[in-house]
């Protein structure tokens, strides 16, 4: 969809924008995981998130959510 | 916090707040859709701006051969010999081929190298009408030609070609009537005969760009509709993992 290919494999989550005024501001991955659920939520089925790949490319909310399901069950520091 | 307070603070189940996004769905849908539509077309386009060169490359055999087996016999009588027509069958046929060719290697997908394919393919006619001696049933190479063109859904490359055949057809009929109706005395309206029949086509395969293009653009958007929902659905599943993940802590 709006995901752009990227070269590599085994991507890891980098950075998460999420609507702010007019625009988006980037955050941590903990800083989004400390959100109020039902904001994430919200933000995520309205697909109003941009989530960054450690080499800053734009990847899917369906695959940032995939990674970030991956990383929180692994224990990561994204985890929050 | 439990999956139900995930609802929101009015009561209303996000996935019912989000479908209150339905105007901004129907924009990615039409984007994706927008998208989809100008890469296939482009993949369309470009696909036949390799396939003409290799027709023009075997039209040029064909009128070598048409050349030497048949030319001579349709110029000179039943004397066999190495004809003029052989050499214009190389060289002629060559340049005519030359710019097509390079065309669709330097400027695939372009709007002028499609116009470039449609003059060409004309020429291709034009030259094999003459090497068979003005032969009625080679005109049907005409009509051939403009129907493989209309693949490009593009009316105005049949525009072009158009004007291409009818332009050599009103001057060889005044030049050298026999090169293209075989006879040295045709009605002077012969050319006008032949652009009807031509335009008689041609309101068929306009109306066939005009359809396919749309049919293109429906298929486009149903395909971005499809991608657009399931990735709406697969986001709410995400959505019900990440929060049943957290009830569940």
């Amino acid at each position: 969809m709006t995901t752009e290919q990227r070269p590599g494999a085994a991507p890891t989550l980098s950075t998460v924008a999420i609507p702010q005024g007019d625009g988006y501001a980037m955050v941590s991955l903990q800083e989004f995981v400390a959100l109020p659920l039902d904001q994430r939520l919200r933000l995520i089925l309205e697909q109003r998130l941009r989530f960054y790949d450690n080499q800053g490319t734009l990847i899917s909310t369906a695959e940032g959510l995939r990674l970030l399901k991956k990383a929180r069950r692994a224990g990561a520091p994204a985890a929050g | 916090m439990s999956a139900f307070q995930a609802l929101g603070d009015a009561g209303a189940p996000v996935a019912t707040r989000a479908d209150f996004s339905a105007d901004d769905r129907e924009q990615r849908i039409a984007a994706r859709a927008d998208a989809l539509f100008r890469e296939r077309r482009e993949h369309g386009l470009r696909r036949l701006d390799r396939v003409f060169p290799l027709l023009m490359l075997g039209q040029w055999v064909f009128a070598i051969l048409v050349a030497v087996l048949f030319s001579p016999y349709g110029w000179t009588g039943k004397v066999k010999a190495v004809h003029l027509h052989v050499y214009v069958a190389v060289f002629v046929g060559a340049a005519i081929t030359a710019l097509p060719l390079a065309l669709s290697r330097l400027r695939p997908g372009w709007a002028g190298t499609r116009h470039v394919m449609a003059a060409s393919q004309m020429l291709w006619s034009a030259l094999l009408i003459h090497l068979s001696g003005g032969r009625i049933e080679t005109h049907f190479h005409v009509f051939g030609s403009l129907a493989f063109l209309s693949f490009y859904y593009d009316w105005a490359v049949l525009v072009t070609a158009t004007v291409v055949v009818a332009a050599d057809h009103v001057v060889r009929q005044f030049t050298w009537p026999e090169s293209v109706y075989g006879v040295v005395n045709p009605e002077w309206w012969r050319f006008l005969e032949h652009a009807f029949w031509v335009v008689f086509e041609n309101a068929f395969l306009i109306l066939a760009c005009v359809t396919g293009l749309r049919d293109l653009k429906t298929a486009a958007r149903q395909q971005a509709r499809v991608e657009v929902l399931a990735e709406s659905d697969e986001l709410k599943t995400l959505a019900l993992e990440m929060a049943l993940d957290e009830a569940g802590r």
